[in-house]
């Protein structure tokens, strides 16, 4: 088997990348948790991309069920059809569409699944996907058929833990917390996405923005998402090294709550005073 | 031979299903652990623990329990040559060697080990006895005993768990106090679907469709239970005075309350020292804005949950009341009325402290504390307690 290491686009720290060989050969899907912005839902693509395995994302929203990741009966496509005579309508296989997951199982090849932020959905969305987790197989009464997945997908779970997940979803599980990278993972994570940018510029970027993210009072501390973001801005508008150093130009990339400018705005007063 | 550990982590509160273990012994025997106790450290957080709430008792734990295998005496320079690169022999496994190591304990492997490196001298390549390669030794690397201290591993000596011995973790701990993520994460627990009590219905529209398609376009109308919240809270927050040194926590609780939306209903209200015949509706207390605590109360139903928040730290007098403040400015009663009013209006009502109560008993200060405790189930403000005190809400009266 193939492990995967990160690659040319996405940075792996070793934990992480231990973690995915982890949940590779034990088979048991790999839940990730971490700040919004360690790069949760990007992993899944990489690892897919990395390894040339065929991606499929589930993702999840508040109204999700477990049903919709399996199959989904099209019963009103089949009555419209049988208004007008339509072929076929008697088999019902033609109304069958499979969910993501559903497609990930019946992919010649073994699958990425991704079920992306589990946490939205209802608090029994969990468990109502042990078996088929478990099993990597389920059944359409509609046809009497089973799906069964030829190679176990590698599923990767992300979950900003909105919610509390079941504890017997979470023992199924190879576990991962993603620690925000240190400063010196970040500069690297940032020569991916900016491969030309100018090193004393990264510095000090680098340097104010792990001083915001220490400030205590923050809501909602910035990541490398806003971080990458802040500094498309800074070289597309020319920002002089000097202009860094005096005030940081456009904070609100960083932080997007108001009280949260605010917090910054007190604490470079109190710096600009020492 | 590791059951050891997982009683030992069992007593130490993880709840480690048998499943888990087995995981991680599937994991062993395909080597994921790369032969390196860090290694085998990472396996152990991968497939036995679930929450980051975890990671940092964890390590404790780990290190406590593998702290015998560490190193006293660093080995020099050259032993550890000689173990990353070894001269290649095959085939040096003796059974009964295996056996006898294998009673060995992590004391004992220490003290052998301690004793080898004062007297090792050359290099040692697939023996019983010396620190080296692919031997039998309970010392070195790649060797075949199943017990015994693993020196230079995967290419970088690792001085046993001092690669692991970082605090990164400790911010998450249960005991800690709370984030706002973290307040409102609690706050979900207070959560209560109308499916499981309430008698009315209404129309599932997905429902009716899927059946009325089913039944070839003939109309079946489907109905359902609604699922919506019904919890009602009630907060009232200290603010000022003594709860100043808390204000940053306080806010965060406040904004994780006010932003939660799946509340029925939401009340807060503000109170100076103790809840007396008015209510502030804005945390500076002013005057002008306040409502009159009967009235207000009176109108709301007693299946409201109560939630007080504040350090029950007062002077006495203002909880007992004096005759001029308890009548002239305070509308008749002494606060301590006042809770035990509201104590009694609703059915279910805890009280949150910033701080665990830490003043000797017997102070001055404590008293307070002391009566507004017999009043009210107090909680302080972890992770741990928070849960405990909603769910408590949540009993049935």
């Amino acid at each position: 088997m193939e492990w995967f290491q990160g690659s040319q686009k996405y940075v792996a720290d070793p934990h992480l990348a231990s973690a995915v060989q982890v949940a590779q050969a034990l088979e048991k899907p790999l839940l990730l948790k971490g700040e919004p912005g360690t790069g949760k839902t990007s992993l899944a693509q990489a690892v897919a991309h990395e390894l040339g395995l065929p991606f499929f994302l589930w993702s999840v929203k508040s109204t999700t069920k477990a049903q919709d990741g399996l199959y989904l009966y099209d019963t009103v496509q089949r009555l419209y059809d049988s208004q007008f005579g339509t072929e076929g309508i008697s088999d019902i296989r033609r109304y069958i569409r499979l969910g993501q997951l559903g497609q990930a199982f019946s992919s010649q090849k073994q699958a990425v699944l991704l079920i992306d932020e589990i946490d939205k959905a209802d608090l029994e969305f969990p468990n109502d996907l042990l078996w088929e987790l478990d099993q990597m197989e389920f059944y359409i009464p509609e046809t009497g058929e089973t799906i069964k997945a030829n190679t176990r997908p590698l599923v990767i779970i992300t979950s900003n833990g909105e919610k509390e997940l079941p504890d017997a979803f979470l023992r199924r599980c190879v576990f991962h917390y993603i620690q925000f990278p240190g400063p010196e993972l970040m500069r690297k994570i940032i020569k991916v996405h900016l491969p030309d940018l100018e090193e004393q510029l990264l510095s000090q970027a680098l340097e104010a923005f792990y001083w915001i993210r220490g400030l205590d009072d923050l809501q909602k501390r910035p990541c490398t998402s806003e971080l990458i973001d802040w500094l498309r801005i800074l070289r597309l508008e020319g920002v002089s090294l000097e202009g860094l150093e005096k005030a940081l130009p456009f904070a609100g990339v960083l932080l997007k709550k108001e009280e949260d400018l605010e917090v910054l705005e007190d604490a470079q007063r109190r710096k600009n005073h020492a | 031979m590791l059951e050891g550990f997982l009683v030992y982590l069992r007593n130490r509160g993880f709840s480690i299903s048998v499943e888990q273990w087995l995981t991680l012994m599937r994991g062993l025997e395909q080597g994921l652990h790369r032969a390196s106790l860090t290694g085998f450290y990472q396996l152990c957080q991968s497939v036995l623990l679930t929450s980051e709430t975890q990671m940092d008792p964890f390590r404790k734990a780990f290190q406590g329990y593998f702290s015998s295998l560490e190193e006293e005496r660093q080995p020099s320079r050259e032993l550890l040559d000689w173990l990353r690169n070894p001269e290649r022999i095959e085939g040096r496994c003796d059974p009964l060697q295996l056996l006898e190591n294998r009673d060995i304990s992590p004391q004992q492997a220490q003290e052998l080990f301690q004793e080898r490196l004062k007297e090792q001298t050359s290099q040692h390549n697939g023996g019983s006895y010396w620190i080296g390669t692919q031997g039998m030794s309970p010392f070195g690397r790649d060797g075949n005993s199943l017990r015994g201290i693993q020196v230079a591993g995967a290419g970088e000596f690792q001085r046993g768990f001092q690669a692991i011995g970082r605090e990164e973790y400790a911010d998450f701990r249960q005991d800690r106090v709370l984030n706002l993520r973290q307040f409102q994460l609690a706050f979900r627990r207070l959560r209560q679907l109308s499916s499981q009590q309430e008698t009315s219905w209404e129309l599932d529209v997905e429902g009716t469709i899927r059946r009325t398609c089913d039944q070839g376009g003939l109309l079946k109308i489907v109905h359902a239970k609604p699922r919506k919240n019904t919890i009602k809270l009630l907060v009232f927050i200290d603010s000022g005075g003594s709860m100043d040194s808390h204000r940053g926590l306080c806010a965060t609780l406040f904004q994780a309350v006010s932003r939660a939306n799946h509340f029925q209903d939401l009340r807060i209200y503000y109170f100076h020292n103790c809840v007396y015949g008015h209510l502030y509706t804005t945390p500076a207390c002013s005057l002008k804005r306040w409502v009159d605590t009967k009235k207000t109360l009176e109108a709301l139903s007693p299946d409201y949950k109560v939630l007080f928040l504040g350090d029950a730290t007062m002077d006495p007098t203002e909880l007992l009341g004096s005759r001029y403040y308890a009548h002239m400015a305070r509308g008749g009663s002494g606060g301590l009325e006042w809770l035990l009013y509201i104590r009694n209006r609703f059915k279910k009502s805890a009280w949150i402290l910033p701080q665990a109560m830490t003043l000797p008993e017997g102070s001055y200060w404590r008293e307070s504390y002391d009566i507004i405790s017999n009043i009210f189930p107090m909680f302080s403000m972890t992770i741990e307690d928070l849960e405990k005190a909603f769910r408590f809400l949540m009993e049935p009266v």
